[in-house]
């Protein structure tokens, strides 16, 4: 079953002669319990499609289908309803809150599904268990955690609301390589143990060697689609 | 879904810019300080107001009078004990005193102690006189009740003596009999001295003759009928008034204090609300990538803003829990000044006012305060709850490039016509007037930003010359944050017009009350009661003391005045009374007159003629030089041409100027205020100064002083009345301070990649921080020059149509350059520091360091 679906998909910034192409004409088909890695050089439209699927942005031409969802009809609540209960999203930057403790800044998204404050830390303290940090770091704010820890914590609080679909952009750029490599690992775990379907935003090969499947952007367009029984075969050959 | 009371996310939120959330919670504070100290001041003054007028009247259901000084002949009240519905009429010879030795006033009733009249029209028990008296039919002369309270509180008992300042001179009184007044007390009050009629109509008044008559009706009297009843047999100038009517007098003459108390309230809670939008704003602004993961996450937009706005419910929560003790207990500390204001300004007694807490005061302030914290926040929430996520969260806690928003023209426009419909119409009521000063600090603000963005290639051009290369960064600096710089010119310039605004009212009316003075008080000594009875006119003294001036050696010429309050066609106005001799001789110059004038009118004024009276008269009335007015006097009607106009202060209402002789037949009113006095050539000022003193100094309580010292003195009274506003001043503008400061910070960390930048492309120290210092004097000059002009404006409506409206007084505007000059040097120094250290600090910084900043 299709997970993602984008159908001749286009996005362009600015208009007139300024107007800049992010993506342009593309269709992609991922299924439900894929692990998928989008790759390009800067500038390929990897972050643009990313913001597409998570609903963050709107196409400019194009249908984007999400776990049976047009974005294009749906208004902009409703999108955020989707993200909230379906998807998960990790950036870059962590961009964790400053001045809310790891398990507040997990806590919180439980908070607006319903949950009392007592429960959500409870599903935080287990998504922080689940993803492998400390808990004598849960109380510490993100100033005071790693690189590597911030991550993790990221993590746990795209997971908290137990999503469908994943979402990472550039989630190991800011980390060095051995962070990466644990981050990385942990992709792979929770793809197979939560059978999520994971979409990764990276220009590290290295990162997209783990996912089953990578899609090539260059120039706002799908470059290559290789499946990982053709990525072998590619790299034995 | 978090409730709305759910305020746990708005705090964790809230544990970040503590200093810029304590300057929103300081600032909206003042706002609620301001509402809760005014509505504390108008409950308690007019309270206290409203007692003095019932204390006059106790339980009696009307009161008949001659207006204020008016004496009438007592067998009047007897009369009308005859009129229908009537069930006692009680003639009362009121009076204020003084205790020799003491200085609060004591009120003097002096009534019929052989009938029981007293004691049915005020509901008390009195003494019964003895046995021998009763016989007699005269009370044991100068023995007098006294109110248990009173009486403890100077340690009297039945048998002391106590010694009262009187018009004819200071007298013993023994004490008779001290009575429980009980439910009496409350509309009295304890500083009661009662004693017999005609000993009060002796040493306070005129045989005969009574300032009043209490009437109690009967149970089932209709009291319009039995009013109508009673003013048939009343001749012209005698009234019969309610306590009803007397209050609503009272009310009107307090409302012109209570709305310029509510003009202060409403200019702190403009300035509060635009502090706290400001940094409230900037708080919102720096949470911009926080509002944009909530909506990445899946919070809907809604949702997100009311987050926000919890925020700022809780900093609201805050400033309530602060500003409302701050303001019962700024109120409470103003509430004798204020009192004294009012006293003086309407020449009244200050009664001791005491200031008591009202639910709804409290409950008015916390609506201001959360309503002001709500209203800040509301837009700069819904701006960072519908940022674009995309954009935003790759930022990560820089600033995203705001998109170009055009000026919304038509909110000015709106603003800036209401403004001048409302000033137009702020000479005609005092609503008006503050609804207009309101309209224009807002549409102060809302220039700021068409200004500046109007100002800020010019200035470019301008400040290259002086500046060099600092001032394409500092305008670049500007245009980029242009809505963010805007409000900063906006706080200050809000700050700086009140501050001007108020001490431009405050400096006119000071030097329109010396020149009026300097033009009114000539001569070279003046003797006077060192007592004040209401506001600032001395007590009043028998003219006996005239003769006893005269005989003293050194002085030439004598004229007696007489200060008193009287009516005009139902509005009150003041009466000022000279002796033929000030008119007539050269010896006495004359206040100047102001327009047109009719021939030898001051000659014809003496003659009793004439009247002059003052512009402020001309101007409420609506008569001119030349018009006959007619005059309601206890005598009959009295009709006087205007012979001239003058400045005089005497009167809120007006002032008529004529002669005493006049005066003194048709109101009957033998009395003085003050004794003008000219020596005679080669006279040694001190010496007669001190033989006048010793003359009637002890006696009647009397002290001589020089033109000088009385213009001094009354100039002295007027800006204790003006004290208050330079408190309320120093506070508005340390709080707008506070915020541009913290705005010229801000926008230094802001920049420091740019900085960074800068110097790792070679540029030194010294140039980075002048970019800072330039951005922060254009705001600050921006500010000053727009708040100047806005308080010049304020101070030009308030001067020429509201205060005239509101208060009767015609004032010169006066621009208070001094204070200007103290509010220039205060800005610049607070932008300098404000911007100087942080980017000398962040100049310091090693670029690779600046660069890495989020």
């Amino acid at each position: 079953m299709s997970a993602i679906t984008l159908d001749r998909v286009g996005k362009r910034y600015g208009a007139g002669a300024a107007a800049v192409t992010a993506l342009d004409d593309v269709t992609l088909d991922i299924d439900a319990g894929d692990f998928v890695a989008i790759v390009g050089p800067s500038g390929s439209g990897k972050s643009t499609l990313l913001n597409l699927v998570a609903g963050i942005d709107t196409a400019s031409a194009g249908r984007v289908h999400v776990l049976g969802h047009d974005l294009g009809a749906l208004a902009d609540d409703a999108r955020s309803d989707l993200r909230l209960r379906e998807l998960g999203f990790v950036f870059q930057t962590f961009n964790l809150f400053p001045t809310f403790t790891a398990e507040e800044n997990v806590a919180w998204p439980r908070r607006f599904r319903g949950d009392s404050w007592h429960e959500a830390r409870r599903r935080a303290a287990d998504a922080l268990a689940a993803i492998g940090l400390d808990a004598s770091a849960r109380g510490r704010v993100p100033a005071e955690l790693s690189g590597g820890e911030q991550q993790r914590v990221a993590i746990a609080r795209a997971l908290v609301n137990e999503p469908r679909l994943l979402l990472a952009d550039e989630p190991t750029g800011n980390l060095d390589s051995e962070t990466t490599a644990t981050i990385l690992e942990l992709f792979a775990r929770l793809h197979v143990e939560q059978a999520l379907t994971v979409l990764l935003v990276t220009h590290n090969p290295a990162a997209a060697a783990h996912a089953g499947r990578q899609v090539t952007l260059r120039d706002g367009r799908v470059a290559a689609d290789v499946r990982g029984d053709a990525r072998a075969r590619g790299a034995r050959s | 879904m978090p409730t709305p009371r759910d305020t746990r996310l708005a705090m964790m939120f809230l544990r970040s810019g503590r200093l810029r959330l304590a300057l929103v919670v300081v600032a909206l504070a003042l706002g609620v300080a301001a509402v809760c100290a005014v509505d504390v001041l108008n409950r308690a003054v007019l309270r206290a107001f409203v007692e003095v007028v019932d204390a006059m009247a106790g339980r009696a259901a009307l009161q008949v009078s001659a207006g204020g000084a008016g004496l009438f002949r007592e067998g009047l009240v007897h009369r009308v004990a005859r009129a229908p519905g009537v069930a006692a009429a009680l003639p009362v010879m009121s009076a204020t005193t003084f205790a020799v030795g003491g200085a609060e006033p004591l009120t003097v009733y002096g009534v019929d102690l052989l009938s029981d009249q007293p004691g049915r029209a005020w509901g008390a028990k009195l003494p019964r006189l003895s046995a021998e008296e009763q016989r007699s039919g005269t009370p044991e002369p100068r023995a007098v009740l006294l109110p248990r309270a009173l009486a403890a509180r100077r340690g009297l008992v039945p048998g002391d003596a106590l010694e009262l300042e009187t018009p004819t001179g200071r007298h013993r009184y023994r004490v008779r009999d001290v009575v429980e007044l009980e439910g009496m007390s409350r509309s009295v009050g304890d500083d009661l001295v009662i004693m017999h009629l005609a000993d009060a109509q002796q040493d306070f008044g005129s045989v005969r003759l009574v300032n009043r008559g209490d009437v109690v009706l009967e149970a089932d009297a209709d009291v319009e009928r039995a009013r109508a009843a009673i003013a048939a047999l009343l001749p012209p100038g005698i009234q019969v008034t309610t306590p009803l009517q007397r209050r609503m007098d009272l009310h009107r003459v307090m409302r012109s204090l209570q709305v310029i108390l509510w003009g202060v309230a409403v200019v702190a809670v403009l300035l509060s609300a635009l502090v706290a939008f400001d940094a409230i704003a900037t708080h919102f602004e720096a949470q911009a990538w926080q509002a944009g993961v909530l909506r990445a996450v899946g919070l809907r937009t809604a949702v997100v803003w009311r987050e926000l706005l919890k925020q700022a419910a809780v900093l609201g929560g805050a400033a309530v829990a602060l500003g409302v003790p701050a303001g019962v207990a700024l109120g409470w500390a103003l509430v004798p000044l204020v009192a004294v204001t009012a006293a003086v300004n309407y020449k009244i007694t200050a009664p001791p006012a005491a200031a008591s807490l009202s639910p709804w005061s409290l409950l008015i302030a916390a609506c201001v305060g959360l309503a002001a914290a709500l209203l800040a926040a509301a837009l700069p929430a819904w701006r960072a709850a519908r940022v674009s996520i995309a954009a935003t969260v790759g930022l990560r806690g820089r600033e995203a490039q705001a998109a170009h928003e055009r000026v919304a023209w038509l909110p000015r426009a709106l603003v800036v016509a209401g403004a001048i419909g409302a000033a137009w119409a702020g000479g005609r009521s005092a609503a008006a007037g503050l609804v207009a000063t309101g309209l224009v600090l807002a549409a102060t603000a809302l220039a700021a930003r068409p200004l500046l963005a109007a100002l800020v290639l010019p200035l470019q051009r301008l400040l290259d010359r002086v500046t060099g290369p600092a001032a394409p960064f500092a305008c670049a600096g500007i245009a980029q944050g242009l809505r963010r710089t805007a409000l900063a010119v906006a706080v200050l310039a809000v700050g700086v017009a009140s501050v001007i605004w108020m001490r431009t009212v405050s400096v006119s009316f000071e030097r329109s009350l010396v020149h009026a003075l300097g033009g009114s008080l000539r001569a070279d000594l003046i003797v006077a009661s060192t007592r004040v009875v209401s506001g600032w006119v001395p007590a009043p003294v028998s003219a006996d003391v005239l003769d006893e001036v005269r005989g003293v050696a050194g002085v030439a010429h004598v004229a007696g005045n007489r200060l008193a309050d009287w009516t005009f066609r139902g509005a009150a106005v003041a009466v000022n009374a000279f002796d033929p001799a000030y008119f007539q001789a050269d010896a006495f110059e004359k206040p100047p007159l102001l327009g047109a004038r009719a021939p030898d009118a001051w000659a014809r004024v003496g003659r009793g003629k004439a009247v002059v009276v003052s512009t402020s008269f001309l101007l409420n009335f609506g008569v001119a030089v030349g018009d006959r007015i007619e005059l309601e006097t206890p005598r009959g009607p009295l009709a006087l041409p205007i012979a001239g106009a003058t400045l005089a202060f005497v009167s809120p209402g007006g002032t008529i100027e004529m002669s005493r002789e006049l005066y003194e037949r048709h109101w009957r009113d033998p009395l003085v205020n003050r004794v003008w006095v000219r020596t005679a050539p080669g006279a040694a000022l001190p010496a007669v100064r001190e033989a006048i003193a010793a003359r009637v100094g002890h006696s009647h309580g009397l002290r001589a002083a020089s033109a000088g010292d009385m213009r001094e003195h009354l100039v002295a009274q007027a800006r204790r009345a003006f004290a208050p506003l330079v408190v309320i001043e120093g506070v508005l503008l340390v709080v707008a301070l506070l915020s541009v400061g913290d705005t010229l910070a801000a926008s230094v960390l802001r920049r420091l990649r740019e900085i960074g930048t800068l110097r790792a492309l070679g540029v030194r120290r010294g140039p980075v921080v002048r970019i800072v210092l330039v951005e922060a004097l254009v705001i600050g000059a921006l500010g000053l020059a727009l708040g100047a002009a806005a308080g010049v404006l304020l101070g030009g409506l308030w001067i020429h149509r509201t205060l005239p409206h509101l208060l009767g007084w015609l004032l010169a505007f006066h621009f208070p350059w001094a204070r200007g000059v103290v509010v220039l040097l205060a800005t610049a120094l607070v932008c300098l520091v404000a911007a100087i250290l942080p980017a000398r600090r962040a100049a310091r910084l090693e670029p690779a360091m600046a660069l890495r900043y989020e």
